[in-house]
């Protein structure tokens, strides 16, 4: 393993990191979706960075990660929109984005 | 005739599904119902006259059932010993074919015939009883139309009537033992089912019990019974690999020096009397009789009286082979009927209610019949069965025909000089009474006195049984005239409303009760008695006697093991030798005594005349003096107590209280079973309901009771603040990849 591929897996752990600190403390619905988005971006970073380095066809490694890399990306975007939708619908309903307000699926 | 075999009990049970469907639905009147069901059981009538008539002409014209399949029946033709008979199969039932059994008894493996099919068989023993059941069915059914008149049960009870009849002709039609156990299940279904007719009243005001108590009682105490015989059953299954009657009896006929008396064949023996107690109602399951009066007083006549009640003695003349080879279980069948003759007849003494003194008559004249059977008269038991057929349900019909017009009261004490308004019941019970209580040369004379002849001079027999039965043959003579007295002589004892509506009873019953008593008159004729018949002169003309005795004679040479000083005896002619027993008995107690040497063969002809002593011309008469002697005892003694209007009865009630009080309380036997039997079973219940409850139901609920708790503790991770779930998934994350990598 290469020291460019070990730095690339560092600063992905690093990101998803900070996404989780990100989630985890905060109140606001809009944070918490940023965040996500930050720590969605750290898996496909370690992604691109570990396919570089497996054996693969043509000298450009195993494509497989490039591939799921497309895929995450396209779903995060459907997420993003969806997830926006429903903090949108939620703001109007309660008239806030504080996640400890709703909470609607308790026992 | 093989075809119209199988219609006998068919016809009936179509009369059951007509009337019980049709009239169920609402769609058939009365007048319908009963036309249905008394041609029903006309048939049957027929149908087993037909049968018996060609049966008498000889088994040599018998077709088969299908040309191409002549296997299909089996014809034993009338050769020497053996009785004319044959068995139709006619269709296949249990197929399970040959199998190994092994290692029962002495009897080592072979290959033994599962095979169980639906077979029908038919010798004089079985056309006897159908022309009893047939013959007294039908004259009931007809009876009934007058009784029943009116009744909001109508169709269901003329339903019953008819299932009744097709069960107890395939018992007794039945070739093999399971066919013969769906009739012998059969009736006492439709005994519960009738005897509950009248399910939601009250019918014995000091206990309170329904009637649908009643028949619950008489099914249950018949259960205990039904259990044993099924028992017996099985046990003759495993040894001899069929349940046919005639290959049992053959194979016990067979080898007889094998089986003579061996512990299997007693145990079988007594297994299958235990079943003949509670259906026939002996000591000691005979206390659901009398509460069996409960039903309609037509279904007393024919159920508990005529018919079902007998099948007891008829499955025992059935395995007169196996009792013959099985004399503990016959001394014990004896016993038990003497007792029980004696003492339901000082029972029958002290009842006031007509039916109950009937039924406890019934049961006395039962034991009788076992009494017979146990001493080897089986000819003598299921005679008296047929002159009893005829006489007790005359003299049930008559007392019912007495109730009807009574304002449908039971109690003599509140009848009282009817002879005036019902001349025709009040003959025919008369001719009845006598008739059971020994009239010389009448039907009860002919068969009980012949009973009680065999037990006395039977090698089976003993001098007490001789004594006890005719002591309890004065109390029936006793109790019947007493019967009498109270219900048609002395003055009316009604109350003033039913003493005006006093008339004798439609001509429906009354021909019936006619027909009947002319049979309690002449049926004896069929089978005087040997002794009788040598009194007058004449040679031995029991035409019955004639008929029945090859099918229930004992046949085989018994073998005994003996030593070397009776060696003597073998090759000894025993035919005729009244000691042939005695012989054998000193023979095998000498045997058990030494315990050592070579076994000799001792060949005792077990029964031919040889069982039966034949009385000198003088005992004779002494025996006839006896039975008069009986007949007037018991005649003197009701008409001192009863005849002047029962005014010396009713001084001595007080003088005799207690003993008064305890046969009207019946020894308090219900009692004592309630004490024994059924209360401890009843703590035995409550017991295992405690058990359920707490540990079974206990069980059951700890495992609830865990869940709910499980799921309290659980529900409080379940926040609704989402980021309480994104912590768990975090620390879930991390412990499955601490795992993984760990």
């Amino acid at each position: 393993m290469s020291e460019a591929t070990t730095f690339c897996l560092i600063v992905s752990a690093v990101l998803f990191g900070i996404g989780t600190l990100g989630v985890l403390p905060r109140r606001s619905a809009i944070t918490i979706l940023m965040s996500i988005e930050i720590m969605l971006n750290a898996g496909n970073l370690a992604l691109i960075a570990v396919s570089r380095v497996l054996p693969g066809q043509g000298g450009l490694g195993l494509v497989d990660g490039h591939v799921f890399v497309l895929f995450v990306l396209a779903i995060a975007a459907a997420e993003a929109a969806v997830g926006l939708a429903i903090v949108l619908a939620l703001y109007r309903l309660k008239r806030s984005t504080d996640i400890e307000v709703l909470r609607l699926l308790r026992w | 005739m093989l075809p119209y075999l199988l219609l006998i009990p068919l016809a009936p049970l179509l009369g059951f599904v007509l009337v019980g469907v049709l009239g169920a639905s609402g769609l058939l009147t009365d007048r319908w119902v009963h036309r249905i069901a008394v041609a029903a059981s006309l048939a049957a009538l027929v149908f087993s006259c037909a049968a018996v008539w060609e049966f008498s002409s000889g088994l040599d014209h018998l077709v088969p059932l299908a040309e191409e399949d002549p296997g299909r029946f089996l014809v034993q033709p009338d050769e020497g010993d053996s009785p004319a008979r044959f068995s139709v199969t006619y269709a296949p039932w249990i197929p399970l074919g040959d199998t190994l059994l092994r290692g029962w008894s002495s009897t080592g493996e072979r290959t033994a015939s599962l095979t169980v099919g639906w077979t029908l068989s038919f010798d004089a023993l079985t056309a006897i009883m159908l022309l009893v059941v047939a013959g007294v069915g039908t004259l009931i059914h007809v009876y009934s139309i007058g009784y029943m008149a009116g009744d909001p049960g109508y169709s269901r009870f003329f339903a019953y009537m008819n299932l009744f009849m097709a069960m107890m002709l395939t018992l007794v039609l039945g070739g093999n033992i399971l066919v013969m156990f769906i009739g012998w299940e059969g009736v006492g279904l439709c005994s519960f089912l009738l005897i509950s007719y009248y399910y939601d009243q009250v019918f014995d005001r000091e206990s309170g019990l329904t009637c649908a108590d009643a028949g619950r009682k008489a099914f249950i105490t018949n259960r205990i019974g039904d259990m044993a015989f099924v028992l017996g059953g099985l046990l003759l299954l495993i040894t001899f690999g069929t349940f046919d009657f005639y290959a049992i009896s053959d194979a016990i006929d067979g080898s007889s020096e094998f089986w003579y008396a061996s512990l299997l064949l007693t145990g079988v023996g007594l297994l299958l009397f235990i079943g003949a107690t509670g259906k026939s109602a002996q000591i000691p399951l005979y206390v659901w009789l009398p509460d069996a009066m409960a039903g309609p007083t037509p279904v007393s006549a024919l159920i508990h009286a005529a018919t079902m009640v007998t099948a007891g003695v008829y499955m025992l003349a059935r395995m007169s082979s196996l009792f013959w080879h099985a004399p503990g279980a016959m001394l014990v069948v004896a016993v038990v009927g003497c007792l029980t003759a004696v003492f339901a007849a000082t029972m029958g003494m002290a009842q006031y209610d007509i039916k109950k003194a009937l039924a406890y008559s019934t049961v006395s004249q039962l034991g009788y019949m076992f009494l017979g059977a146990g001493v080897g008269a089986f000819v003598a038991a299921i005679f008296h069965l047929v002159t009893h057929a005829f006489f007790k349900a005359c003299l049930f019909l008559g007392s019912g025909s007495v109730i009807l017009r009574a304002g449908h009261s039971n109690d003599m004490r509140l009848y009282g000089g009817l002879k005036k308004w019902m001349p025709v019941t009040y003959a025919t019970f008369l001719i009845s009474t006598l008739a059971i209580a020994g009239f010389p040369l009448m039907s009860g004379f002919m068969s009980k006195d012949e009973i009680l002849a065999r037990s006395l001079f039977s090698t089976r027999g003993h001098t007490l049984l001789w004594l006890f039965g005719t002591f309890g043959a004065v109390m029936t003579s006793f109790y019947m005239f007493r019967a009498v007295y109270m219900t048609f002589h002395g003055e009316n004892r009604s109350p003033e409303w039913v003493r005006h509506q006093l008339k004798e009873s439609p001509r429906v019953m009354t021909g019936v009760l006619a027909v009947l008593a002319a049979g309690a008159l002449f049926v004896g004729f069929l089978g005087v008695p040997e002794g009788v018949s040598k009194l007058v002169g004449l040679g031995n003309v029991n035409w019955f006697e004639h008929q029945l005795h090859p099918v229930v004679a004992a046949r085989g040479v018994v073998a005994a093991a003996s030593h070397g000083e009776h060696g003597g005896q073998a090759g000894v002619d025993t035919h005729e030798d009244p000691a042939a027993d005695s012989a054998y008995a000193s023979a095998l107690t000498a045997d058990e005594a030494t315990g050592h040497g070579e076994p000799q063969a001792l060949e005792i002809d077990v029964i031919r005349e040889g069982l039966v002593a034949h009385p000198t011309l003088g005992q004779e008469w002494a025996l006839f003096g006896v039975g008069l002697g009986v007949f007037l005892a018991g005649l003197g003694l009701a008409s001192w107590a009863y005849g002047n209007n029962m005014r010396r009865a009713a001084a001595m009630a007080g003088s005799l209280g207690f003993v008064r009080r305890l046969l009207h309380r019946k020894w308090f036997v219900d009692e004592l079973y309630d004490k024994l039997v059924i209360g401890p079973f009843k703590a035995l219940c409550r017991g295992a309901d405690a058990i359920d409850r707490t540990v079974v139901d206990g069980a059951v609920n700890l495992a609830g009771i865990l869940t709910e708790i499980s799921g309290q503790v659980i529900k409080l991770f379940q926040t609704g603040v989402v980021r309480h779930y994104a912590v768990w998934l975090l620390a879930g994350t991390v412990l499955v990849l601490w795992i993984v990598m760990g």
